[in-house]
């Protein structure tokens, strides 16, 4: 009986190229929206390259603490001590990664060379590759003594490499200048996608380089440069380990306070909410952008609808003769949303295509702003580009079918179900 | 005419009812992403109070230790500082330049994306007024290289530059002095009082006054206190920011480009490089993009559209299908003396009434919601901050000045999507329309 | 008395891709002021597109047509529209009432496209008095029988007081009481008020009860 409906609706489709035409433009559109939507919200939510263990690694930056000097003050960054005394030595976290720098851009150049080329850096400890799941195509991280003993040591991703040397296993050995200071490449890693603000980089360097790293300033002594990402497997025994440390260091510090401002955050917070404000809600949050969502539903299923309870009216006569030969309202209901449903998966099907047409050009830059509840501020040299694997996930497409069915079922049940139930002999008339 | 539609639109009410429904969510949508879109647009497009055109912001920085053309000899604080002066010498001597300053916190420059504009809060017979705070480095010419001009009853701007301005010597805008002191022009006896760590009474004095102007382009005008500073210790050494002022009939776009070699080496003294030169307009187009400001309004607009083209296309199905079906009907309208234009101006009208009366709905629900939680005011800003009164912050004027705009909107989509079916439908020979089955 | 539809060798050819279809060939037709003319012949004759032709609503493809001694050759759509507003009424088989529209505002339609007109809600009154529904003027076409509507129809033809009334099978959906009735309006319409009618029928009794018949077959007059 299905293969009937779907026969039949194929005939309609073909026979009313119009209705046809606006139906499935006005699907695509909303399939479109929707499924942009839900590509960039996959992208900042799901486990994406390289941030694999994404629902393990949370992050920590921001504290507020009191000075010696008697008055609060606000960081965006910690000192080295705080990282070296405390964060390194966490017992719930397989690993912790201190690093300076989130889209910091120097200047990347051949040492002989005129011209540079900018990118984005890095400065890391060995950690930094154990969290982040960045592939080498050559060589490897810098190791852990490069680390300890400060070696200018850089990884750079593969687009780095190929801009210089053409091929990235070449590049492994060479020497580069960054910001005027030379660096021996050890390793090519594949770029990720700049979408990605806490872990897009393209140049990693150990923060030993830095001749004064641990240098902390008595005003100010949580104060510093460094950001860390944690990785752990216990996030309540964790958030428990910060609790006693700012117990102990309340203790030890005359009454100091250190508040850590609801951190460390994990990756959802972080992704909704990453100006890490700390009355942000995340209820809110997503509040407002399933309302985004769902209004990119609703105007397009409304826009159908409308087209439906016109074309139920032209059909009527064809819908009654149909009753009056013994078919059920059920039944007729049923052939009109499987029609309807095939209409609509041909506009999904190009809404899936308009999909990845708006998602590779730049306009992504722009539609990576959806979902946040502050802007991220991306820089504008940075050309923000989605990985295969982001927009072809599997799940997108058993979303965006989803969002069809939903979208089929909104539109179609109501002024079907309205034209239905009028008297045949009305519509006989 | 206006009868017959509204009688056709209501005997339709079934058909139409979804299109009406979704022309009132969209102009309650179109309300809540065009509204920041608009005022936006007209923070961005007011003007900045100071002359922007001929302004060109150098970065120079120092070599790090190590790096390839490092001179070991040069890296005493005693080099570093005559290195510094001698910078700052050439940038004057470059050619076209009127002016040169060295800045600490420049108007609109990545100054206080490092530094951060502090906001102060001085009290006048215990009225307190918030204001930004821009500091800048003493006896530098900060007003007359950007342009600022003096206000009424000030000392005039090359009288402020002369004089020996100390760290407690404020120099404030019109607006924030005519918060303070509405009836008193000139600087005569106005100081704010604040008070130290040790509960000290600081008196500063307010010793100019200027025209308002704006120091971030993407914000409106709000009350600002320069406040003359010293370089202190010698990490400024470590990089500096330079401001030039063009000579006139110089653009500063051209001359960036023109002339970015010829920076570079002049200015590339000891240590020090130049690590950036741009225009002070291309850095505010660039602040712009950090601040996210012209992306966050991109993706409003890109919504804006994606909901607009959605309305469009509803329109255009809803109508075209209940042309079609009532092709009989404007057949008989022709015979009896209709013309096309006639048949266009019904379909259309039937549109616009429809799409007017959902227009008034969605207003008024918006206008709900606006009386509750106030209007878009602007991307970052605090209303402490802004003292002059324009459209944005007049309730009503802002009300009735977005809701125009969105009715033309709203409007212009539905008779765009009448148009084409109803041209069709006006093309239909009533020969046929009238044939009878 | 005078000519007031007169045509000259018209003729209408239909084209598809495939086909040429010839409606109409070379046909000369006078017809009189206050004549009652009706034209039969079986269907396909070209009745129907004669009678379009003459209401203006179709263009022949050579020939001339005159409406009251003005040639309707090359009027713009705005003066053809004109025209037809303020010299033609049309009564339709299928009625063709706008079902979104009341009776009252049914009638008023053609007074709708006139230039200058007042008292609209009066002048359609009276045309339904005329016809004998001014009791039904709030009703919707849906809630009214076939003759009824039929006399709506009329009604909406004569409003606009037009010279010419071109019924094209007025009565050929209705049932023979029914038709009786509209023939007599018709006739009331013709003497009374002195207007020129011309109808197409299948109908012979209906025919010979006009002052004239023309005939057609293939699209040409036959005597």
């Amino acid at each position: 009986m299905i293969i009937t409906h779907l026969k039949q609706a194929w005939q309609l489709l073909r026979q009313n190229k119009l209705f046809s035409g606006i139906y499935i433009a006005g699907t695509a559109l909303a399939i479109a929206s929707t499924t942009i939507f839900a590509v960039i919200y996959y992208v900042k939510l799901a486990p994406v390259y390289p941030e694999y263990m994404r629902d393990r690694i949370v992050t920590l930056s921001t504290l507020e603490y009191d000075t010696p000097y008697g008055y609060k003050m606000q960081t965006a960054a910690f000192s080295y001590d705080f990282l070296n005394d405390f964060l390194y030595h966490l017992e719930n976290a397989e690993a912790v990664s201190g690093y300076i720098g989130n889209y910091q851009l120097k200047m990347l150049k051949l040492p002989a060379a005129k011209d540079h080329i900018d990118v984005v850096m890095h400065m890391s400890d060995p950690s930094f590759f154990r969290i982040l799941n960045y592939d080498f195509i050559a060589g490897a991280p810098f190791s852990q003594s490069d680390f300890e003993s400060g070696l200018h040591r850089v990884a750079v991703s593969d687009r780095v490499a190929r801009h210089l040397f053409g091929d990235p296993v070449r590049a492994v050995g060479e020497t580069v200048s960054l910001d005027f200071d030379e660096y021996e490449i050890c390793g090519v890693f594949r770029e990720g996608s700049a979408i990605n603000s806490m872990s897009f980089t393209q140049a990693v360097v150990p923060y030993t380089v830095l001749p004064n790293y641990m240098v902390t300033s008595s005003h100010a002594p949580l104060s510093g440069a460094y950001k860390a990402m944690i990785l752990t497997d216990n996030l309540a025994a964790l958030n428990a380990e910060f609790a006693e440390y700012a117990r102990k260091y309340k203790t030890s510090h005359d009454g100091q306070e250190i508040n850590f401002l609801d951190q460390p955050m994990t990756s959802t917070t972080r992704a909704l909410n990453p100006n890490g404000n700390d009355d942000f809600d995340i209820m809110t949050a997503l509040r407002f952008n399933l309302l985004i969502l769902l209004t990119l539903l609703v105007v397009p299923a409304l826009n159908l609808s409308g087209m439906i309870a016109s074309r139920m009216d032209a059909r009527r006569s064809e819908l009654s003769i149909r009753k009056s030969f013994g078919a059920t309202q059920g039944r007729l209901l049923s052939q009109v949303l499987w029609e309807n449903l095939i209409l609509t998966i041909v506009g999904g099907l190009f809404g899936l295509v308009l999909t990845w047409i708006v998602l590779s050009t730049d306009a992504t830059l722009t539609l990576s702003n959806i979902g946040t509840n502050h802007s991220i501020a991306i820089n504008r040299a940075l050309t923000v580009r989605l990985t295969p694997d982001m927009m072809f996930a599997p799940a997108m497409f058993g979303f965006s079918f989803a969002v069809c069915v939903a979208l089929n079922l909104m539109s179609a049940i109501i002024p079907a179900w309205i034209a239905l139930r009028r008297p045949i002999v009305k519509s006989l008339k | 005419m206006l009868k017959i539609i509204f009688k056709n639109l209501w005997n339709r009410r079934r058909q139409n009812g979804w299109l009406f429904a979704e022309l009132i969510i969209v102009t309650i949508l179109t309300w809540v992403v065009i509204d920041p879109t608009i005022v936006g647009i007209s923070d961005l497009n007011s003007p900045l109070g100071y002359d922007a055109d001929r302004l060109v912001k150098i970065t120079v920085e120092c070599l790090p230790d190590g790096a390839e053309n490092f001179d070991q000899d040069r890296c005493d604080p005693e080099s570093r500082e005559n290195d510094y002066r001698a910078v700052r010498l050439k940038a004057a001597a470059l050619p076209d330049v009127e002016k040169c300053i060295v800045e600490v916190q420049g108007i609109n420059d990545f100054g206080y994306m490092s530094g951060g504009h502090s906001t102060g809060n001085a009290a006048v017979d215990s009225v307190v007024k918030s204001s930004f705070t821009v500091r800048y480095l003493r006896n530098e010419p900060i007003l007359s290289t950007y342009g600022i001009r003096a206000a009424e009853g000030s000392p005039s701007i090359e009288e402020l530059e002369a004089m020996p301005l100390g760290e407690n010597d404020l120099i404030i805008t019109e607006s924030l002095d005519r918060a303070y002191w509405p009836d008193r022009r000139g600087v005569k006896d106005k100081y704010f009082i604040s008070w130290n760590h040790s509960g000290d009474t600081i008196h500063t004095k307010i010793a100019g006054i200027v025209k308002d102007f704006r120091h971030r382009s993407f914000i409106r005008t709000s009350a600002v206190c320069l406040r003359p500073t010293d370089l202190g210790s010698n990490r400024f050494y470590n990089s500096m920011r330079l401001t030039l002022r063009l000579r006139d009939g110089v653009d500063a776009q051209t001359y960036v480009r023109d002339n970015l070699p010829l920076i570079s080496s002049e200015l590339g003294i000891g240590n020090y490089y130049v690590k950036s030169v741009t225009s002070q307009r291309d850095m505010i187009a660039s602040i712009e993009d950090m601040e996210n400001i012209s992306n966050q309004r991109n993706l409003y607009f890109f919504i804006a559209a994606l909901f607009l083209i959605n309305l469009i296309v509803g329109v255009t199905g809803c109508v075209w299908l209940q042309t079609g079906k009532r092709v009989s009907e404007l057949g008989v309208m022709r015979s009896y003396g209709a013309t096309r234009q006639g048949i266009i101006a019904l379909l259309t009208g039937e549109s616009i009434v429809l799409a007017t009366v959902a227009f008034v709905i969605g207003d008024l629900l918006f206008l709900q919601y606006a009386l509750m939680d106030g209007l878009y005011i602007g991307a970052g800003q605090s209303e402490d901050f802004i003292l002059t009164e324009n459209w944005v912050s007049s309730f009503w004027q802002h009300f009735a000045i977005v809701s125009a705009i969105v009715y033309i909107i709203i409007i212009s989509c539905s008779i765009a999507g009448t148009y084409f079916p109803a041209r069709h439908a006006a093309d239909i020979n009533p020969v046929d329309a009238l044939r009878d089955e | 008395m005078s000519e007031i539809i007169k045509l000259t060798d018209v003729s209408k050819i239909y084209r598809t891709k495939t086909i040429e279809t010839q409606a109409l060939d070379s046909v000369n037709l006078d017809i009189n002021s206050g004549e009652f003319v009706s034209i039969m012949g079986p269907s396909g004759c070209g009745k129907s597109t004669l009678l379009n032709i003459i209401g203006l609503l179709d263009s022949p493809t050579t020939g001339t047509v005159e409406l009251c001694g003005h040639p309707t050759a090359g009027l713009n759509d705005k003066a053809l529209a004109r025209l037809r507003n303020e010299t033609l009424g049309f009564v339709f088989q299928s009625f063709h009432l706008i079902p979104t529209l009341s009776v009252l505002d049914n009638v008023t339609v053609p007074l709708i496209y006139r230039h200058g007109s007042h008292n609209n809600k009066k002048l359609a009154i009276e045309a339904l008095e005329k016809v004998g529904l001014s009791h039904r003027v709030n009703h919707m076409p849906s809630q009214l029988s076939g003759g009824q509507a039929q006399r709506v129809a009329i009604a909406r033809a004569i409003v606009g007081n037009p010279s010419i009334v071109l019924a094209d099978e007025p009565c050929g959906n209705l049932d023979s009481k029914m038709s009786g009735e509209i023939m007599d309006l018709l006739h009331n319409l013709n003497r009374e008020d002195g207007r020129t009618i011309v109808m197409v029928t299948h109908n012979e009794s209906q025919a010979k009860s006009t002052d004239r018949i023309i005939h057609f077959f293939d699209g040409r007059r036959v005597e």
